[in-house]
């Protein structure tokens, strides 16, 4: 049985359909795809998988419980994290602090582990020389590496990433991909949303792509580049894909 | 058909002033996210100013509103220079330029007082044209004036803001102040606009009722449904036009065909409803870094706190010592009054911190819920239930209608602002008008002093010791909730919402405990405060007391308990110190709260954080002095081997 | 301190001056003041607090208490070497546990003998605890029935209480103008709700009903939805309590709406601000009338041409009020030749109809409760001035 397994999901913003019918499973500690050209509908699919958005239509289970419809808080806590596209982090918190909050599904657990496992989680990605500075003061990468840290404190079944490169060096990318090997590594299952193809066709195991809305391909790395669909949504698209890879490397 | 020709003009004629106050507020909101309780003193110079003119020399009626709308735009524009970009450059929270309006506002109208005396005027004679009649209706040519300036003026402003560079350059800034920075707009400009523009048009306003009312002090009242209007309208230029007309309609309405007594109460609620309708918040709002987000709280108070924090034990002792202390070192019990009178007021701003600085809430009824706990208390020591009891009722009264109107949390920001002003106006019209209960707009005298069994606290030394007692257990008990699961679940709400909620944070779970633990301290402070005025009645808990206790949080500091009771301690006691000043009190009282504003990004508490912060700062640098020091040896040793 | 705080208030007076610098105003009285609290030796001293609003929506009370009581204070300083009498004045903003706050301070720090105030009903009777404990002189213009039905000995009502004021007013209506169907309109703070339930009782006891009896609240300006209600009810007459700039307002509107109703007024209309803010719309109204600017007596002449002269503005009832209570105070020094404020009690509860204190609202002197007995005159607004037109 999948971890999650979303069917004809749908989601409409006035007469916009951004998401179209797309159904998606994702394996208990694999690590999943998720492409398309901008504005295929990526980030608003992960935002109605984490509850952000409330799907129009269709179901999402998680390990067999029905989830779609449920409030985002009630779905992290179900075992559901995730990173955001535009960094979002608690700026007047300390970097140990915003760790510590990402342990909140944990429940009154004892105050001492929770910070223990805080500290882990900053140490697994590397930051934890920075944990008493404000989390505001981090550097740019610092603070995308903060983010997933925060989601990794809880041990989440299913971390969503969405777009963990943008805005990364070639280095920093480099790192980010053996960071996400690690989480694997760990049995957590990842919904990695990427542009940089990269880093997308060396970690996932399988790839969905999206186009307008709808998933137009589903398949491993390789199915995925010969896919004609896949070639054609990118087609039009694809010099600026590229131009815009460049700029990133 | 008389009736309803008369009812559309009445409406259309005080409909056009609301729309132009809410289109002002609008305006600054949208530059600077900026709430200006100052909007309403605008009105109230646009009035004064208007009358000055008129007196001083014969002009036509459309010469003085162009001069006065004029004067006002200086008036703006120097609100600006001297306040609002200082506070803006500083990268302060948006609460401190909010609180540095309350001071313009404060300090205006006692200067109005000084300036103008106390006394109503009226407008000299502004007749352009004698009353009209139609369809055998007599119009006032006061309320057919008003419309057409004030149609006029929204047309003028349509104008701008469609077909000049300025104003598509603000419009631009209204929507995406930072693309609009990147085109090159210049936002110090647009700001300095704003408030020119708005601030004429409140000058516009009250010049326009000037004819059509008295000329008073207390004009600048209307500046709070105009704040109703604009939300009305969704905050947006437009709508804040029609929702000012919108508004005019509704009140002209109900105060024709309802009870005068229960108005207020369907015209706030009604607010409420539409709000809740139309603008409930629907995805948790996030604050990307990206955004250069502006700061929730000035400085985080533990952090400049934490070198103080190991000695925290003697610190408390020394302060235990000084409570015990203080009735004997106190001479005469007035002193000791204003003490105590500052502790009721810290009891319900640290809960006002909770709701405000640690989640980010912005309340304008806090006093209500003050008002819940006196009256519940008061009531029910006249049947004859023990005091201590009667708190505790007090307590359980306030925190239930929190909890009864958490739903109102669902607004978000602004909306919220504006739906917990419209709570505290329908409590205080309620203890008006409920007058089987609460005995109405007489209040509740002769309250007896609170008692323990055999134990009477007749005396302010006694009282001291309660309000001591009953302070520390709160303070104590907030302080332990805050530094807990729960106070940090609070404090990432406020920083970003969507990213908490992500975490697994109930937001509105939380955020309803937070508002409910506030208002429950504020029921505290109520039942402490009736018998400790002797008197109770419904002026005591109005929107001033409110925006005190706004005023004491952020003063104070920001997301600070200590910072709260600072505050309580500073707007109690100035005031009280120059109260043989009269009016000028209010115009320092208005000008330490905006110096304090302008120069203390956050708060009062600043003065003493500063030093602590700069003392960390100095420790840090020796430490990493040392550390380079020795990395350098070591790496002289590297090179060596 | 005092000298600065005392010289303020006159800057915050009057419409023909208040173009006028005001720090050269505050800096003239504060010289004056100066000079005439210069004291000579051996003489009594009297410290007189005053508690009223001088900012907000009602500081016009406040500012007429302090107004009326300064002027007393600097005449006798002229006249009277012997006595020298110290004005404190506190805002309380209308606030009542700032009139708590400021009695005790006024009791305490400035070992006030007596204290005029406070300005509005709920506050002044907040401060009768502490002014009966501390015996304490406590001279109001609150109009409340409950001021002065504590049991404490030490508070005085020199005003006509909305009890006193609306029965005159209701006698007259009934009596002479032959009135039947009369309307209330009143605002629903304590002052409007005191005289507005007054006025009810006060016709009741004829055996009339008010036509209408509606509020409004403080800071309504548009009494249409009130005024209608009149108008349908078929009143002869309205009477509209609580505050004289919106009662003006409500007669303009009236005349507006074509009511052509008599319009009845409570002591607060009896004064100029309620004739220049209605102007020709309260035209034939009869109010209530405590005191007299026009009058021929020397004593209200001498007030109101050294008022004129000192705030340019007639004095109204509040301003005589306070004006006569401190002259009583120093009456009651300069015949006990003593200054504590049981002395002061003592004399004042002594004044009877015989024996009254003769100033400038008559000869006043007090019932049991506190309450000056006044007997009360009508006036009628004839060509924008007040005629006296008797009870």
């Amino acid at each position: 049985m999948p971890l999650l397994e979303a069917c004809r999901l749908t989601k409409r913003f006035g007469g916009l359909v951004a998401v179209n019918e797309v159904s998606l499973e994702i394996a208990r500690g694999e690590i999943r795809g998720l492409i398309g050209p901008n504005g295929s509908g990526k980030s608003t699919l992960i935002n109605t998988l984490s509850g952000v958005y409330r799907s129009d239509a269709g179901s999402i289970v998680l390990s067999s419980a029905e989830i779609s419809g449920w409030p985002a808080h009630r779905i992290a806590s179900a075992g559901i994290a995730r990173t955001f596209q535009e960094i979002q982090l608690f700026a007047d918190m300390t970097v140990l602090e915003n760790a510590i909050v990402g342990g909140h599904r944990l429940g009154r657990a004892e105050e001492k582990q929770i910070r223990a496992r805080a500290q882990a989680a900053l140490a697994f990605v590397g930051i934890e020389r920075w944990q008493d500075e404000l989390a505001r003061n981090l550097p740019y990468g610092h603070q995308r590496l903060l983010e997933i840290a925060r989601a990794l404190v809880a041990e989440p079944e299913l971390l969503l990433l969405d777009e963990p490169a943008a805005g990364l060096n070639a280095a920093e990318t480099e790192a980010l991909m053996e960071l996400i090997m690690r989480i694997h590594a760990q049995t957590t299952a990842v919904l990695l949303v990427e542009h940089n193809m990269r880093l997308v066709m060396n970690v996932c195991h399988i790839i969905a792509v999206l186009d307008y809305g709808r998933k137009i391909a589903d398949g491993s790395p390789q199915e995925i580049q010969h896919d004609p669909a896949v070639i054609e949504a990118y087609l039009g698209t694809k010099s600026v894909e590229r131009s815009a890879g460049a700029e990133r490397h | 058909m008389h009736d309803a020709i008369q009812v559309v003009v009445d409406a259309a004629a005080i409909g056009c002033v609301y729309s132009l106050i809410a289109i002002g507020f609008t305006m600054m909101l949208r530059a600077s996210d900026l709430i200006n309780f100052a909007q309403g003193e605008m009105v109230m110079l646009g009035a004064y100013i208007g009358f000055t003119i008129a007196t001083l020399a014969p002009l036509p009626y459309p010469a003085i509103f162009l001069l006065t709308a004029a004067a006002l735009f200086g008036v703006g524009l120097v609100m600006d220079r001297t306040i609002v970009r200082p506070i803006l450059k500083r990268g302060s929270p948006v609460l401190n330029l909010i609180i540095a309006t309350v001071g313009i506002s404060v300090a205006l109208r006692a200067i109005a007082i000084i300036l103008w005396g106390g006394y109503p005027l009226r407008m000299p004679n502004a007749r352009l044209f004698g009353p009209v009649h139609v369809a055998g209706v007599t119009l006032a040519s006061e309320s057919l004036l008003v419309i057409f300036f004030g149609v006029a003026t929204m047309a003028a402003l349509q104008w701008f803001f469609q077909r000049t560079i300025s104003g598509i350059a603000w419009r631009a800034v209204a929507m995406d102040a930072e693309t609009a920075r990147l085109m090159g707009v210049s936002t110090d400009r647009t700001t300095a606009l704003t408030f020119g523009i708005a601030s004429a048009l409140g000058g516009a306003a009250g010049v326009l009722l000037a004819p059509l009312y008295n000329i008073s002090v207390g004009l600048g009242g209307i500046a709070i449904k105009s704040f109703a209007a604009s939300a009305i309208g969704g905050f947006t230029l437009g709508g804040s036009m029609l929702g000012g007309i919108a508004l005019g309609l509704l009140e002209t309405l109900t105060t024709r065909y309802l009870s005068s007594a229960y108005k207020d109460v369907v015209s706030y609620g009604l607010l409420i409803v539409i709000l809740l309708l139309f603008y409930r918040a629907k995805a948790p709002a996030g604050r990307s870094a990206a955004q250069r987000a502006t700061r929730a709280v000035g400085m985080r108070a533990g952090i400049a706190f934490a070198p103080l924090s190991r000695y925290r034990n003697i610190l408390f002792a020394l302060a235990l010592g000084a409570f015990v202390a203080v009735p004997h070192l106190v001479s005469g019990t007035y002193t000791l009054r204003i003490i105590n009178e500052a502790l009721i007021m810290a009891i319900a701003a640290i809960g006002l911190q909770v709701i405000i600085g640690y989640t980010g809430q912005l309340s304008l009824g806090h006093a209500a819920f003050m008002a819940i706990g006196a009256y519940t208390s008061v009531l029910l020591v006249r049947v004859g239930v023990p005091w201590p009891v009667t708190v505790l009722a007090a307590v359980l009264a306030s925190a239930a209608l929190s909890r009864i109107v958490a739903p109102i949390l669902r607004l978000s920001g602004h909306y919220l602002a504006i739906g917990t002003l419209a709570l505290g106006q329908i409590v205080v019209m309620l203890l008006i008008n409920l007058s089987w209960i609460t005995n109405g707009a007489y209040g509740i005298s002769n309250i007896p002093a609170p008692r323990f069994g055999g134990l009477v606290i007749d005396t302010q030394a006694r009282y001291f010791y309660l309000l001591v007692i009953v302070f520390i257990a709160l303070y104590i008990a907030l302080s332990r909730l805050l530094s807990s699961r729960f106070g940090r679940a609070l404090v990432a709400l406020r920083e970003n919402e969507l990213a908490a909620v992500c975490a697994g944070v109930d937001s509105l779970g939380y955020r309803t405990k937070a508002f409910v633990i506030g208002c429950a301290c504020a029921g505290v402070a109520g039942a402490v405060y009736g018998p400790f005025v002797s008197l109770i009645n419904p002026d005591a808990f109005t929107l001033d007391l409110s925006i005190s206790f706004l005023i004491m949080v952020v003063l104070g500091g920001l997301g600070s308990l200590p910072g709260a009771v600072l505050g309580a301690i500073i707007v109690t006691l100035v005031p009280e110190y120059f109260r043989a000043l009269g009016a000028w009190r209010l115009v320092l009282y208005g000008g330490a709260i905006i110096s304090f504003m302008v120069l203390l990004p956050g708060g009062v508490l600043d003065l003493i954080r500063l030093p602590a912060f700069a003392f960390r700062s100095w420790r840090r640098l020796v430490a990493s002095r040392n550390a380079s020091a020795q990395s350098a040896v070591r790496d002289r040793a590297d090179v060596g081997s | 301190m005092e000298l600065v705080a005392t010289g303020i208030v006159p800057m915050l007076e009057g419409e023909s001056n208040h173009m006028q610098s005001a720090a050269i105003v505050s800096a003239a009285v504060a010289i004056v003041l100066a000079a005439t609290t210069t004291t000579s030796l051996g003489a009594q001293s009297v410290t007189v607090g005053v508690v009223g609003p001088l900012t907000g929506d009602f500081a016009v009370v406040g500012i007429s208490q302090v107004n009326g009581a300064k002027l007393k204070v600097a005449q006798l300083a002229k006249t009277d070497l012997g006595v020298n009498i110290h004005l404190v004045p506190e805002d309380d903003a209308s606030k009542c546990d700032q009139s708590v706050n400021a009695t005790t301070k006024l009791v305490e720090q400035e070992r006030a003998d007596a204290i005029l105030g406070a300005g509005n009903s709920p506050c002044a009777l907040a401060m009768v605890p502490i002014t009966a404990r501390d015996e304490v002189p406590q001279f109001t213009v609150g109009i409340g029935a409950a001021i002065t039905q504590q049991g404490s000995k030490y508070v005085f009502r020199v005003a006509p209480s909305a009890a006193v004021q609306t029965q005159a007013l209701a006698n007259f209506a009934v009596g002479k103008l032959h009135l039947k169907k009369i309307a209330i309109l009143y605002t629903n703070d304590e002052y409007g709700k005191s005289a507005g339930e007054a006025m009810r009782a006060a016709l009741k006891a004829k055996g009339l009903e008010p036509s209408v009896f509606e509020a409004w609240t403080i800071g309504d300006k548009d009494f249409s939805g009130q005024l209608s209600k009149v108008k349908s009810s078929g009143a002869d007459a309205l009477f509209a309590t609580g505050s004289v700039a919106d009662a003006a307002l409500i007669a303009r509107q009236a005349r507006q709406m074509g009511l052509t109703v008599r319009l009845l007024g409570d002591t607060g209309t009896a004064n100029d601000t309620y004739i220049k803010l209605g102007g020709s719309a309260v035209e034939g109204a009869v109010v209530a009338f405590p005191f007299d600017p026009r009058s021929n007596e020397p004593a209200v002449r001498d007030f109101v041409r050294t008022y004129q002269a000192t705030y340019g503005r007639l004095p109204n009832s509040w301003d005589a009020e306070m004006y006569d209570a401190v002259g009583m105070i120093h009456a009651a020094v300069k015949h006990t030749g003593k200054t504590d404020g049981k002395s002061i009690r003592d004399y004042i509860a002594s004044l009877r109809r015989s024996s009254g204190y003769r100033g400038v609202m008559g000869d006043i002197y007090f019932d049991a409760n506190g309450d000056a007995q006044f007997a009360l005159n009508m006036a009628r607004i004839k060509n924008g001035q007040f005629v006296d037109i008797g009870r």
